[in-house]
């Protein structure tokens, strides 16, 4: 039968041929690695600086705080969400863990920062999930009160008596590797093992294909659906720990614009708005694109008013792109 | 006879499927063309060819004398080639109204604004065309499957095609219902309208068909009248062999109780009380409205119960959701096919949704697990994919409902609600869905059975319930009851005044 004949043929690969292919495939069919290629060649024919081992390296710092969030929006939106709340909670976990380090000790700290990221983005979940509450307006009103908490708890000053230790997190090495670059590689690589490998990553998509389907299979829809929100709070949260540590400081009003370039990345990255559909190789690929469109604006000195307005070209062309090639 | 449309070596094939394999066909005037085949057999590809759904990878369609290019269903509507889609294409958030008009311009006035009063009197006439009448300010999305598919037909009808292809069109409409679009083909026809008409329903053939074509493995096998053709005949030339035996009941001796239903009231059920025992298939007949479908999800938990209790081998349950009743080992094969598949996923990652357990290990998937048991059913159900990590909504229609079978099977299930099992299935796939509930039945499970169709409820029940306005109304052994009886019963006093 010809079934069983293509399921040998995949079998008889080996298992890093069938990984390696299955990126590939993942990235190719995302469609926005070809853009992506188009940009570091030309600005690798602009700037003399841009193609160097050194400077990719930067652009892996740079984007490492973007990739982790980004990874946490696309459970989300995998899920067939919605969350704009991702700065707010980042920034209100961030100051009450730099608050609190100094009494409590720098590990207790983070661990309450990021069980509070994750219990907001919990909250969230269950608002959306439990309470059928429209995702948008649910996550805008977590935007709304947990920013406004970061600025009340800290007055509107940053907190900035965070001990030279915790440093290490945002800007320390381990060899010749970026500690941040190590844990948001780390992220991406949990994500996508979690989204393959486990019951949640299947129902976040199936939740996204077909929710009445998933429930009409007696699984517990809200529980998945909530936890997808969950772990985009968590995430949040991590990201905000390595800002402060690169910072040296919490500042209540940092990653506004954070919800929306992730979602950006997210669906640059080919993950349907929609849900079910998408990967996160795709999604790297997506924070990839900004980091070196950044990076590359900054060697050419470009200044930063127009940064924005590159960057929005860019998000529209690259959709515009794959939805044309989609179309052929 | 004339011939009003020729398709000529028409040839298409999908990643790992040679799904319409150079294929002739001739339409004359004011024909009604009926093609039959299993699932997969290409039928709906090579209608979608003809109606711009989908394009050909060679081959020629002549068309009133010319040949003709159909890049678009629009195009294909402008030429007067409109179809009905068996997955329906409409909007589930409009009304129903303004499905009808979507994509035809009288809709405006001259400012270009809408003119309501002209879509609603154009949406009404087309239902009217149709013998049918609702009210065309609801949603789509509000209507049950039948009703969508009788807006789908108005609305293509409203077109005033010169051909009209009609793919599985009375899948899931009532008798009545049915009877009206047959009287409208047989009307239209008079108009020189020709048609284009997919069924696995035999009944349909016979009382419509002109001329039947059957397609199989995408070849088209052979061209017949309908005059000249009988049914067995026509199975062996879609099956590729004879079927012994449409109904394949096996007697089975009911072992002990396994569903005790107590005095179940809910909104729209008034006291029911039955039992189901292990071993046994229980038919559930009914009109539309009846409350079948409203027993069978109580029983999975979808319902409020208000009074009344379910027991499970003896145990009350309390089912508050489906979560609680595929704990207890109950499956539903919901009615619509679209809530039991996540068409996004895989074809393995369907079969075993509702078995994540077995395939699972504190949370993590161990997926050669998964690949075995989605080939065990692949197999065992012969659902034509090309390969397990096919998307489902790739899949034909028929192939769909096998993954949907097969997910409840995987799932270990005690307690089968089946909800029209069959539809939209061909005649040799039906035998081996036959002989599936006829195994469950052999291993002491508990069916109950919901269809439509009476040759296969009066044929594959041990026992036969009778619901009428949420009540039980009669019971029938099924060596002595007859289609009419249940009919009758099922309408109880409208038959006799
Ligand atoms: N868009 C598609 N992509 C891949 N395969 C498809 C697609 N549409 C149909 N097929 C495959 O083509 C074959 C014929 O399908 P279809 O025409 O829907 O059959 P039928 O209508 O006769 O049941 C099936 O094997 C089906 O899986
Ligand atoms: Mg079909």
């Amino acid at each position: 039968m010809s079934e069983s004949k293509s399921v040998e043929n995949t079998e008889s690969k080996s298992p890093m041929e069938k990984i390696g292919q299955n990126v590939y495939q993942k990235v190719k069919s995302s469609g926005v690695i070809l853009p992506l290629i188009l940009l570091i060649a030309a600005l690798s024919i602009i700037s003399p600086d841009f193609l160097t081992i050194n400077n990719f390296k930067n652009i892996l710092r740079q984007v490492s705080v973007n990739l982790i969030f980004s990874v946490g929006t696309a459970f989300v939106i995998l899920t067939g969400g919605i969350d704009v709340s991702v700065g707010a909670m980042l920034a209100f976990s961030a100051v009450i863990m730099a608050g609190l380090m100094p009494t409590v000790g720098m590990f207790p700290a983070v661990l309450i920062g990021l069980a509070i990221g994750f219990s907001l983005g919990l909250f969230n979940g269950l608002a959306v999930a439990w309470l059928k509450l429209p995702a948008f307006i649910v996550t805008l009103a977590m935007m709304l009160a947990a920013r406004a908490f970061a600025f009340i708890y800290t007055g509107g000053y940053p907190v900035s008596n965070i001990p030279m230790s915790f440093r290490f997190l945002g800007s320390g090495y381990i060899g010749p590797f970026p500690v941040p670059v190590i844990i948001s590689l780390g992220v991406l690589l949990i994500g996508v093992l979690v989204l393959k490998y486990t019951t949640l990553g299947r129902f976040i998509y199936g939740i996204g294909g077909n929710r009445d389907a998933v429930k009409l299979s007696g699984v517990n829809v809200i529980k998945y659906e909530a936890l997808a929100y969950g772990i985009n709070g968590l995430l949040a949260a991590l990201a905000g720990v390595i800002m402060t540590a690169r910072l040296s400081s919490a500042v209540p009003s940092i990653a506004e614009s954070a919800p929306f370039d992730a979602i950006a990345a997210v669906v640059i990255g080919g993950v349907s708005l929609s849900g079910g559909k998408g990967s996160l190789w795709g999604v790297f690929v997506g924070v990839l694109i900004f980091g070196v469109i950044s990076n590359g604006l900054n060697l050419m000195s470009v200044p930063s008013f127009w940064q924005n307005a590159v960057r929005g070209i860019v998000i529209f062309g690259a959709i515009l792109f794959d939805r044309l090639r989609a179309r052929s | 006879m004339d011939t009003f449309l020729e398709l000529r070596d028409i040839d298409k094939s999908f990643p790992g499927v040679h799904a319409v394999d150079h294929v002739n066909i001739e339409v004359g005037r004011a024909e009604v063309h009926m093609l039959l085949g299993e699932n997969g057999a290409g039928k709906s590809t090579l209608m979608k060819i003809l109606s711009g759904a989908q394009q050909a990878d060679s081959g020629t369609i002549i068309y009133n004398g010319r040949k003709i290019n159909v890049p678009t269903p629009k195009r294909a509507l402008e030429l007067g080639i409109g179809m009905v889609y068996q997955e329906l294409s409409l909007v589930p958030t409009l009304t129903v109204a303004e499905n009808i008009v979507l994509g035809s311009d009288i809709a405006k006035n001259r400012l270009g604004v809408l003119d309501w009063d002209s879509i609603d009197r154009r949406a009404n006439e087309a239902l009217e065309t149709l013998g049918v009448n609702f009210d065309t300010s609801k949603k789509v999305e509000e209507l049950g499957l039948g009703k969508q598919q009788l807006v789908e037909i108005a609305k293509i009808i409203s077109h005033e095609a010169d051909l009209i292809i009609l793919d599985e069109p009375t899948s899931a409409l009532t008798e009545a219902e049915q009877e009206k679009l047959f009287n409208t083909i047989n009307r239209l026809k008079k108009q020189d309208v020709s048609f284009i008409y997919i069924t696995h329903k035999m009944e349909e053939v016979f009382e419509l068909g002109d001329r039947i074509t059957v397609l199989r493995n995408g070849k088209s096998i052979n061209t017949l009248p309908a005059a000249e053709a009988d049914e067995d005949q026509l199975v062996k030339m879609m099956v590729g062999r004879r079927l012994e035996n449409q109904y394949p009941k096996e007697e089975i001796e009911p072992k002990e109780t396994i569903l005790e239903v107590k005095d179940l009231t809910t909104k729209k059920l008034k006291g029911i009380s039955f039992s189901l025992r292990r071993g046994e298939i229980l038919g559930l007949g009914g009109l539309l409205g009846a409350g079948r479908s409203e027993l069978l999800e109580a029983i999975f938990g979808l319902r409020e119960v208000k009074s009344g209790s379910i027991l499970l081998d003896g145990k009350p349950l309390n089912l508050r959701s489906p979560v609680d009743a595929v704990k207890n080992n109950i499956a539903l094969l919901t009615k619509d096919r679209h809530n039991g598949l996540v068409e996004t996923l895989q074809v393995d990652e369907n079969i075993t949704m509702a078995d994540i357990e077995e395939i699972s290990n504190s949370g993590w998937l161990r997926l050669t697990e998964e690949e075995k048991i989605a080939e065990k059913f692949i197999k065992e159900l012969e659902i034509a994919t090309p390969s397990l990590d096919q998307h489902v909504k790739f899949l034909s229609g028929g192939n769909q409902q096998k993954v949907v079978l097969a997910k409840w099977l995987a799932s270990n299930a005690d307690v089968f609600l089946l909800h029209e099992p069959t539809r939209g299935i061909d005649v040799g796939t039906k035998v081996e869905v036959y002989n599936l509930m006829n195994d469950l039945a052999a291993e002491g499970k508990g069916i109950i059975l919901v269809s439509s169709e009476l040759p296969e409820l009066l044929s594959m029940s041990d026992r036969i319930l009778v619901l009428r306005e949420g009540k039980i109304v009669s019971e029938h052994d099924r060596d002595d009851v007859t289609q009419e009886e249940i009919v009758a019963n099922a309408a109880g006093a409208s038959i006799t005044d």
